[in-house]
């Protein structure tokens, strides 16, 4: 029975008894404004701030600042524990300054990632990683989906043998598949789903983990707000 | 001595079958019929037989395909026979081979694991014992038949522990003698009959754990013969009697040949506790019966099962440890997550996921399998219809019929056909083997329940029409003879009430409505809902009751005011934990997202999931839980924004979540604004149902239907107070005078009470009694036994007497002799002194003279004693 990782996340460890297993891959994926972001965020900063696991927010997409700024929304302050090396926030403006990458601006492939991780993971001897978003990698190996799949199935065999709990985020299309790629879920250890539901005109929140290995874990659809402190999802609540 | 092979047991047993069959064998040129047999089985190509049918197997090594493949031959030699000389002639000649064979060779068949080949060879019991079959005596044919049971039994039995067994069992039956070590055979001890030798081999079936399948494939080779000896009814409790009952006296009589077993029936009719006291009385029988009971509960938690099943006497705890109750619940889904099935013991929980519902089902009947008789309940498939479609369902029901046929399982499906249209109540009640109507109607502001046939396709049946009353005692059904038969239901009479802040609702009601259940209250276009709220929440409140409300019509700070007005600080309710609000009306008119929180109350979102998520909060956020108390008059309002299949789930799942909590809760719903199907499916979710019905220039209320509790079945006027209403008790009906009250039957109880007090000092007196008569008893033995002693000692002393008498009886004839003596002598004493001198002389000198005169001495004497 592998040990579990606790996100912190108001009722969503509920759901996983407890939190995701150690030393484990895993996935959220939903469409654009549901909230992954969040929950990526919200998780590393729990693990600092609950379990003094230092953790890695690996931006993709968003620049650092959007971040930070999110992050006070929901009553996140990050500034001590990065200067305790605590949670870094890495942002691929800054990746990109030293890596070599594509001629299109903004994208990098995972081996990349890898070359930068090893020395960061070992450096900061972080616990918990997040990466914001699997689709903006993705995105190098546009032309050729044959190498993503490889690409990807070795980026996740590398971060299993990194001794850290990773979160990968992924975008799904509306009414479509569950990931972009349509490949994501398999690779990693858990799948979670965020929707988003037009319900007489307003948006309903909604969370499903699809899959959960070495977990007996909810496969129901559950409600999830927003709320000032982040994301609260009732896990005791059903969705009608 | 050497064990003996496998191989070498089994080709001597060809051997004999050969030998003891040769002349036949060899005039149908077996050997040449044979042909080829190693093509089938190459390892017969070690096996020699000559056409003169000499074996030799010297060659075949001891392993299971050698043992195989001579049973091939044997079976082989068989067939062959049968072609010639019948079947059961064949197989006779087979048999008594073999039986030879284990008699014979009965150790090393044994040491050898043969036993089980050999049985294959045994099935003609009943042939052997009685080749003139159709002229046996019935106590021989029982007897042929329970040995075909016992053999087919005894087939598979590697280890032999059933051999051993059945033989312990045959051995010491008092109505069997002379069983033979094989056990292929009994005589009838002397003074068997043929009931008590049924009697006796059913024990020992029961013993055995023989399936119930088995003994029914027998029953089904012997044919008309089992129901010509009357076995089929009497035995296995009836097990295998195509008859049985549905358990209620009343509608017994309307099926004139008995409920056909294995069929499944469907019993209609609206959301009243009639329906589900029917249906757990025919739960009930099935127990009674000795067989096993299945609930599949859709509406009902398993404890408010097990709660509504110890009403009518079942030991509830006996038959699920024993899983002869299993309950199938699918009501745990609407609380909490479920992983597929969920197994424990006698208890199924199954998730939302209909298929699994099936699944659970299967799990359930067999378990039930082993059970001499099966009964199974669905309760109640009509929300599951609304909920999941029509098709899914109706094939769901289709595979359940199916199944239940299959099963050998007695089916009863509950519906509401108020909640379908016609159509799909027509194709239901065309799919089910018959149909029993439960329908209410309202005289003269009294509602009565009836109940009929409308078809049955076991049989004949009546479709005569019979009233049913639910009174303190349960269930009263009178038929149209006035025929009246009561069935029993323990109502839990001192459970607490709550009166609804409406003075006078408990004389309709029993004193009130139970604590703990889901009440829904259905109001007239002619009252508000808060003019039912205002009471109802004063009330709770007033008796230190904790209070959820949710509200859409009503604003938070009206409720705010009522309760002021009657001293009561909201606040400080809400700080305690005593209050929480969810207002569901804001969002008409604000921009609510999800849920949000403030001062004490709980604004939802137009989304009914989102009010879904509020009600578990204030749920959660409440602390004063005992005896709390929930009003809700959301639910209207969300029937008409959203579709049926999303509010029925909302409603059903919101309910479960307060019962489970403790809550007693009332919904408040506008009937008008719902369409008849909507109106009973929401009534079939609640544990009562009041309605306010308008009628004409007032308004009146009435107990439509209440669980764990009786009430009177009619409208009453209801009287507007400043502050609510009161029900008029002022007019009662004859029928309804009759109708005891809470405090009658506290009285009655009372009285009943004495009664047994004073029942049980007499017992205890007549104890007394009783132990005084045995001493005294134990001191009459003693004197008997003494009396007794001193007859035995008379009776001695009488018998020494006796003796002596006959002694002195004896003494005159031993004189009289004497004296006839004593006068011969005298005559020849005389005659001496006549004889001459000489001969005097020499007589008197000789030895015999003294002993003349000895004698002379004696008999002198006798006649001096006679002289005197």
């Amino acid at each position: 029975m592998k040990a579990r990782v606790p996100t912190g996340i108001p009722g969503l460890d509920e759901l996983i008894s407890g939190g995701f297993a150690e030393n484990t891959v895993n996935l959220v994926s939903g469409p654009a404004g549901s909230a992954k972001s969040l929950m990526a965020i919200q998780y590393i900063y729990n693990g600092v701030k609950d379990k003094d696991e230092t953790g890695i927010y690996l931006t993709l997409e968003e620049p650092r600042d959007n971040i930070i700024r999110a992050m006070s929304v929901y009553g996140m302050d990050i500034t001590k524990y990065e200067e305790e090396g605590k949670l870094v926030l890495l942002d691929l403006g800054e990746v990109r300054r030293r890596l070599e990458t594509s001629e299109e601006e903004g994208v990098v492939g995972f081996e990349a990632i890898i070359n930068l991780m090893k020395n960061l993971l070992q450096f900061t001897g972080a616990k918990r990683m997040a990466v914001d978003s699997v689709t903006a990698i993705g995105l190098y190996y546009e032309d050729s989906p044959g190498k993503l799949r490889r690409e990807l199935f070795k980026f996740a065999g590398f971060l299993k043998e990194q001794n850290i709990t990773t979160l990968l985020v992924t975008e799904s299309i509306e009414d479509g598949e569950l990931t972009r790629y349509g490949i994501e879920q398999f690779i990693a250890d858990s799948f979670i789903v965020l929707g988003l539901e037009d319900v007489k005109g307003e948006l309903r929140r909604t969370i499903t983990v699809r899959k959960m290995r070495f977990t007996k874990h909810d496969t129901m659809k559950h409600p999830m707000l927003i709320t000032s402190s982040g994301i609260n999802v009732s896990a005791e609540s059903k969705v009608f | 001595m050497t064990e003996r092979t496998r191989v070498s047991l089994c080709a001597d047993l060809l051997r004999t079958i050969l030998s003891d069959n040769r002349e036949l064998l060899l005039e149908l040129q077996t050997r040449e019929a044979l042909g080829n047999y190693e093509q089938t089985y190459p390892i017969l190509s070690e096996l020699n037989i000559t056409s003169d049918l000499i074996i030799d197997a010297s060659s075949m090594p001891d392993t299971d395909n050698s043992v195989v493949a001579i049973v091939f031959i044997i079976r082989r030699v068989q067939s062959y026979m049968e072609i010639f000389i019948g079947g059961e002639e064949a197989e006779l000649r087979i048999y008594e081979s073999v039986n030879k064979f284990r008699q014979l060779n009965s150790i090393d068949i044994q040491n050898a694991g043969l036993s089980g080949v050999l049985q294959e060879f045994m099935r003609i019991a009943r042939k052997e014992a009685v080749l003139d079959f159709d002229n046996a005596t019935d106590m021989e044919k029982a007897r042929a038949l329970f040995l075909d049971i016992f053999n087919e039994f005894l087939i598979d039995d590697p280890v032999g522990w059933k051999s051993q067994k059945y033989m312990t069992e045959l051995r010491s039956c008092p109505v069997l003698r002379d069983v033979p070590d094989d056990g292929t055979w009994f005589e009838f001890a002397d003074g068997a009959t043929f009931n008590s030798l049924v009697d006796q081999l059913a024990v020992i079936v029961d013993r055995l754990e023989i399936p119930l399948d088995l003994i029914e494939r027998i029953f089904d080779e012997y044919g008309k013969l089992v129901d010509d000896l009357g076995m089929r009814d009497t035995l296995f409790q009836g097990a295998l009697s195509a008859g049985t009952r549905f358990g209620v006296d009343s509608i017994d009589a309307l099926l004139r040949g008995g409920l056909a077993r294995d069929l499944t029936l469907l019993l209609e009719g609206p959301a009243i506790v009639e329906k589900d006291a029917l249906a757990c009385l025919f739960l009930k029988w099935g127990i009674e019966e000795k067989g096993c009971v299945i609930l599949v509960s859709t509406l009902c938690s398993p404890e408010m099962v097990r709660s509504a099943l110890t009403s009518i006497g079942l030991d509830v705890a006996a038959l699920e440890a024993d899983e002869r109750l299993i309950i199938v619940d699918w009501y745990t889904r609407h609380l909490r997550y479920i992983t597929g099935i969920e197994e424990e013991g006698a208890l199924i929980r199954v998730s939302n996921d209909l298929t699994n519902l099936a699944v659970g089902i299967d799990i359930a009947l067999r378990k039930a399998a082993a059970w001499p008789t099966r009964r199974l309940i669905l309760d109640i498939v009509s929300p599951t219809i609304m909920v999941e479609g029509f098709d899914r369902v109706n094939d769901f029901l289709n595979s359940l019929k199916a199944k239940l046929k299959n099963a050998k399982c007695t089916g009863l499906v509950t519906f509401n056909p108020g909640m379908h249209n016609r159509e799909d109540v027509d194709i239901l009640e065309d799919l089910f083997d018959g149909t029993i109507a439960l329908s209410r109607r309202t005289e003269q502001g009294r509602i009565m329940s009836e109940l009929h046939f409308s078809s049955y396709s076991g049989g004949p049946f009546s479709s005569s029409r019979i009233r049913l009353d639910l009174n303190e005692y349960g269930l009263s059904i009178s038929d149209a003879e006035q025929k009246f038969s009561e069935e029993r239901i323990n109502f839990d009479h001192n459970r607490p009430k709550f009166s609804l802040g409406f003075p006078g609702i408990e004389n309709i009601s029993a004193g009130g409505l139970p604590i703990g259940q889901s009440y829904l209250i259905w109001v007239s276009s002619k009252m508000t809902s808060a003019e039912v709220m205002r009471p109802l929440i004063i009330e709770a409140v007033g008796k230190g009751h904790g209070l959820v409300l949710a509200l859409s019509t009503v604003a938070p700070e009206e409720v705010f005011g009522w309760l002021s007005e009657h001293d009561i600080q909201p606040a400080s309710l809400i700080a305690r934990g005593a209050l929480e609000i969810v207002d569901w009306q804001a969002q008409k008119d604000s921009r609510i997202l999800g849920v949000e929180e403030s001062e004490g109350v709980l604004r939802a979102s137009k989304d009914i999931t989102h009010l879904g998520v509020a009600i578990d909060l204030a749920l959660r956020k409440i602390t004063e839980t005992e005896g709390a108390v929930a009003v809700i008059e959301t639910h209207s309002p969300a029937f008409r924004t959203f579709d049926l299949r999303t509010v029925y789930p909302f409603v059903q799942t919101m309910n479960a979540r307060l019962t489970k909590r403790g809550f007693t809760t009332f919904v408040v719903m506008d009937r008008g604004a719902h369409d008849a199907r909507i109106t009973a499916g929401i009534e079939e979710l609640f544990d009562g149902v009041l309605d306010v019905m308008d009628a004409g220039d007032h308004l009146e209320l009435a107990v439509l239907n209440l669980s764990n509790g009786h009430f009177m079945p009619e409208y009453r006027q209801l009287q507007r107070l400043r502050s609510g209403f009161s029900v008029d008790v002022s007019t009662r009906d004859p029928v309804a005078e009759t109708m005891p009250l809470a405090e009658d039957i506290n009285a009655r109880i009372e009285r009943l009470n004495t009664e047994l007090n004073l029942a049980l000092e007499e017992k205890a007196q007549l104890v007394k009694r009783t132990e005084e008569f045995m001493e005294r008893e134990v001191q009459w033995q003693r004197k008997h036994d003494e009396l007794r002693g001193h007859l035995s000692n008379l009776e001695g002393k009488l018998a020494e007497q006796q003796q002596a008498l006959e002694s002195a009886e004896e003494a005159p004839l031993e004189r009289e002799h004497k004296r006839e003596v004593s006068r011969i002598l005298a005559v020849l004493d005389e005659l001496l002194e006549n004889l001459p001198e000489d001969m005097i002389d020499r007589f008197a000198s000789s030895e015999e003279f003294k002993l003349y005169e000895k004698i002379m001495d004696i008999y002198k004497e006798v006649e001096d004693d006679t002289d005197e």
